[in-house]
C-alpha cells in the first residue's frame, strides 16, 4: 500500500515533468510517403513514428508512388483521424515521378522485361489518377494541408535549422523538388533516412533475382532519385532491399498486436495483411531510426541512380573509395543486417501502446 | 601368348578408332593470357582429355592483346607436342567499345577492377609482343582469320561442334554477321561470362553484380551472341567461378608428374586473390562432364548496351518477365562439387597428352 502511494507521487510527478522534458528531447522528423493503405508498409511506418513518445512528427507529406496521391491522402489523413493524431498536417506533394512516365515504362518494359510491382502504374490495380474509392477504414472528414509538399519541406528546415531528419518511405520527387526550389535544402536539414535501393539481396524473391540493382522507390523516380543522392546533406541512412528481404512481416506480430484494444491496434488488426513476400520496409527505416541498435551491421559507400534510358534505367550504382567515379557522388550509410527480434519487439510494442498525444508547441 | 597379343592389338585398334569416332568435337574461342592461368589452362583441360577432338583454337584480345596471346597459344601447344592443333588469329579489338572511351567512361561512371588488355598496369601496344616468359613460339599461326575457321569448320561438321568461349565474343558476333547460319550449324554454344547476383566480397563484384570481363570488353559482341539461334547455350558466369580456387597444393601435385605440360603449368601458377578463381577451366571440365555441376537455373540473358553506367552488364529474365521479343534460353551453372572438379583437373594437368587426332 505504501509502495502503491509512492508510485502515483512518482507517477505524477512524471506526468507533470514529461510534456516539457519530452519536448525537448523529442526528435522533429517529416515523413515523406506514398502513404497507400489501408495499413501495409506505408502506413505502419507512418504509425510507427507518430506512436513513438520520442519524435515530433512535423508533417506528413505524400507523394506518388505505391498508390496514386490523392488516395493516398486520403488514406494517411484517415490513420491520423483513426489513432486521433489529426493536429499531424498531411501535405499532398507530386503526383507524377518529374520524367518517368506510365506509358513510356509499359514500352520500356516490353523492350527490357516486366517489373514486379509498378506501384499505381500495376496494371492488375490500376485506376485514374484522381479517383479516390470509398475506403476499407473510412473516408476521412479532415482535410489536407493547402501548401504543396517542397514548400513545406523547405519552410520547416528553416524553421527548425539543422534539427529535422527528412525520412523518406517512397520515391524522391518531393524532395528532389525542395532541393530544387532550395539548394540549402539538405545542407539545413539534420539527415535523410531512407527506404530504398538494393545492392545484392541474397533472396528468391523474383522481384530481385534477376535484377539486384532495381528497387522500386530508385526506380519510380530514377532523376528524383539522382538529384536527392547527390545533394549536400549532412548524412544519409539508407535501408536497402538487402536488409529489408531479413524483416520479414509475419501473421505472428499482426496477432500480437491484435491483442491491444487501442485504436492503432484496431486498426492493425483489422487491416495488416501479410503476403508471400512481404517485409517491413518502411517499417524498419523507422525503426532503426528510432533505436540504431536494431541495426547489427553497416557499410559506407556512394551511391547514386541509373539515369540511363535503357536496360539499367533506375537500378542503383554503389562505389567505394576506389572505384568511385570522379564526380561528386555522396557516401551513405548503408544498412545490411539486423536483429530481427529487436525490430519485432519494437513493432508490436509501439503499434499495441496507447498513442501519444500532440507534442506542446 | 601370340593370340593374346592379337586380341589386345585389337583392341586397342578399335579402341582407338572407336575414340576417334567418338570425341566430341570444339573449338575453343579465347583470349589467351599467359603463360600459364585460366586462359591457358581451359584449352589445356579440352587437349587433354581423351575425349575430346580440338579442331582449332581461335584468339581474340581481351585479357591480353591478340598477338601476344597467339604467341603464348603457340609457344603451349609446342611444348606439350600439340601443334598440329590451327591456332588461328581473331579480332584485335572489340566492336564497338574502345579503351580511350572506356577510360573516360570510368571517370563518370567509377573504375572497373580489370580491364584486360587495356589495364595500365601492363599496357603495351596492341602490335607489341613482349619477349615471353615460357620462350618465343617457332611455329606460326594459321592465315585464315578466326571468323572464317569458325563458319568452315561448322559447314565441314554440321551439327557437330561445340563452341566454347572463354573470352569476349567478338570473333563469335563476326562469325554471327559473315553468316547467319553459324550458331544453328553449332552443336553448342558454351561459354565462361557474365555475372548474376554473385556472394562475395571480392572488390570487383560488391560495387556490380552484373558486371563480367568477358561482357564488359565487347557488350555489343556478347548481346549478338546472345540473341542468335544456337541449339542450346551453357553459361558458366561468376557466381560458380568464385567457389573455385586454384591452390598451391594442386600445383604442386600436378608439378610431381614430371612431364613438359605439368612442369609448365607448375611454374607459371599464380597464386593470390583474383588471378586463382578457375574461371575457364571449369567451363572447360563442366562440358566435359556436366555432372561437376550441381545447381543449374534456366534463364534468358542479354547484355545491357546502353552507353551509361550498365554498358556491359549482364541483363537476364525468367518466362514470365522476358522482354516481347523470344531469345534462346540459357543453362546457367551456378554451383559445383568443387572435390570431384579439382581432382578432375589435377588428374588432367598429370596425365600424358593425347596424339593428333
Amino acid at each position: 500500500m505504501r509502495f502503491l502511494r509512492l508510485w502515483c507521487v512518482i507517477a505524477v510527478g512524471l506526468l507533470l515533468a514529461c510534456p516539457k522534458c519530452m519536448g525537448q528531447e523529442k526528435q522533429k522528423i517529416i515523413i515523406d510517403q506514398d502513404g497507400a493503405g489501408p495499413a501495409g508498409t506505408d502506413q505502419q511506418s507512418i504509425l510507427l513514428l507518430v506512436q513513438s513518445p520520442h519524435t515530433d512528427v512535423l508533417g506528413v507529406t505524400i507523394v506518388t508512388g505505391d498508390a496514386w496521391l490523392d488516395e493516398e491522402v486520403a488514406h494517411t489523413l484517415r490513420t491520423l483521424e483513426i489513432v486521433g493524431r489529426s493536429d499531424i498536417p498531411v501535405v499532398p506533394g507530386a503526383g507524377n515521378p518529374l520524367v518517368r512516365q506510365r506509358e513510356e515504362t509499359l514500352l520500356w518494359e516490353q523492350r527490357y522485361g516486366k517489373i514486379t510491382w509498378l506501384g499505381a502504374w500495376t496494371p492488375s490495380v490500376y485506376h485514374a489518377p484522381d479517383f479516390v474509392g470509398n475506403l476499407p477504414e473510412g473516408n476521412p472528414t479532415t482535410k489536407p494541408l493547402d501548401e504543396d509538399a517542397a514548400h513545406f519541406l523547405v519552410r520547416m528546415v528553416r524553421k527548425y535549422p539543422n534539427q529535422v531528419t527528412i525520412y523518406e518511405g517512397g520515391p524522391m520527387t518531393n524532395l528532389a523538388l525542395a532541393i530544387s526550389l532550395d539548394p540549402e535544402f539538405p545542407s539545413l536539414a539534420k539527415e535523410l533516412v531512407f527506404m530504398g535501393g538494393s545492392l545484392n539481396p541474397q533472396t528468391d524473391d523474383p522481384e530481385f533475382t534477376n535484377n539486384p540493382r532495381h528497387e522500386f522507390n530508385l526506380w519510380f523516380d530514377p532523376e528524383a532519385s539522382h538529384i536527392v543522392l547527390r545533394a549536400n546533406w549532412k548524412k544519409i541512412v539508407c535501408t536497402p532491399v538487402d536488409i529489408s528481404v531479413k524483416a520479414r512481416l509475419t501473421q505472428g506480430l499482426i496477432d500480437q498486436i491484435r491483442k491491444s484494444s487501442t485504436p492503432t491496434a484496431r486498426y492493425i488488426g483489422q487491416f495488416a495483411k501479410v503476403y508471400t513476400y512481404d517485409y517491413m520496409w518502411d517499417e524498419l527505416a523507422a525503426a532503426a531510426w528510432l533505436d540504431p541498435s536494431i541495426i547489427t551491421k553497416t557499410e559506407t559507400r556512394f551511391m547514386d541512380v541509373d539515369i540511363d534510358r535503357g536496360a539499367g534505367y533506375g537500378n542503383v550504382l554503389t562505389w567505394n573509395p576506389s572505384d568511385k567515379p570522379e564526380i561528386a557522388v555522396r557516401p551513405v550509410e548503408i544498412q545490411l543486417d539486423l536483429d530481427t527480434a529487436k525490430l519485432d519487439k519494437l513493432f508490436v510494442d509501439l503499434l499495441s501502446a496507447p498513442t501519444p498525444p500532440k507534442t506542446a508547441p | 601368348m601370340k593370340r593374346v597379343c592379337v586380341i589386345l592389338f585389337a583392341c586397342l585398334f578399335i579402341c582407338t578408332c572407336g575414340w576417334a569416332q567418338g570425341r566430341r568435337k570444339i573449338i575453343i574461342d579465347q583470349d589467351c593470357s599467359g603463360p600459364g592461368g585460366s586462359n591457358l589452362q581451359a584449352p589445356l583441360v579440352l587437349i587433354q582429355s581423351p575425349q575430346v577432338d580440338v579442331l582449332g583454337i581461335t584468339v581474340v584480345s581481351g585479357d591480353q592483346w591478340r598477338d601476344e596471346e597467339v604467341a603464348h597459344m603457340l609457344r603451349l601447344l609446342e611444348i606439350i607436342g600439340r601443334t598440329d592443333i590451327p591456332v588461328v588469329p581473331g579480332a584485335a579489338f572489340p566492336l564497338v567499345r574502345n579503351r580511350e572511351e572506356s577510360i573516360l567512361w570510368q571517370k563518370r561512371y567509377g573504375t572497373v577492377a580489370y580491364a584486360g588488355a587495356w589495364d595500365p598496369r601492363w599496357w603495351h601496344e596492341p602490335s607489341v609482343v613482349p619477349a615471353l616468359p615460357e620462350g618465343m613460339p617457332a611455329t606460326k599461326p594459321s592465315s585464315e582469320d578466326a571468323a572464317h575457321f569458325l563458319v568452315r569448320m561448322v559447314h565441314e561438321y554440321p551439327h557437330e561442334i561445340t563452341i566454347y568461349e572463354g573470352g569476349p565474343m567478338t570473333d563469335l558476333a563476326l562469325a554471327i554477321s559473315i553468316d547467319p547460319q553459324f550458331p544453328s550449324l553449332a552443336k553448342e554454344l558454351v561459354f565462361m561470362g557474365g555475372s548474376l547476383n554473385p556472394h562475395t566480397d571480392d572488390p570487383e563484384f560488391t560495387n556490380n553484380p552484373r558486371h563480367e570481363f568477358n561482357f564488359w570488353f565487347d557488350p555489343d559482341a556478347a548481346e549478338i551472341v546472345l540473341r542468335a539461334g544456337w541449339k542450346k547455350i551453357i553459361c558458366t558466369p561468376t557466381d560458380i567461378s568464385i567457389k573455385t580456387i586454384m591452390t598451391p597444393a594442386m600445383a604442386k601435385e600436378i608439378e610431381a608428374a614430371g612431364t613438359p605440360l605439368a612442369r609448365y603449368v607448375a611454374r607459371y601458377f599464380q597464386p593470390g586473390p583474383g588471378s586463382d578463381y578457375m574461371w575457364d577451366e571449369l567451363a572447360a571440365a563442366a562440358w566435359i562432364d556436366p555432372s561437376l555441376i550441381t545447381t543449374q537455373e534456366t534463364r534468358f540473358m542479354g547484355v545491357d548496351l546502353g552507353r551509361g553506367a550498365g554498358y556491359g552488364n549482364t541483363l537476364t529474365w525468367t518466362k514470365n518477365d522476358q522482354p516481347a521479343f523470344q531469345r534462346v534460353s540459357v543453362d546457367i551453372q551456378l554451383d559445383l562439387n568443387a572435390p570431384k572438379f579439382y581432382r578432375m583437373f589435377v588428374n588432367l594437368m598429370r596425365a600424358p597428352t593425347p596424339p593428333a587426332n
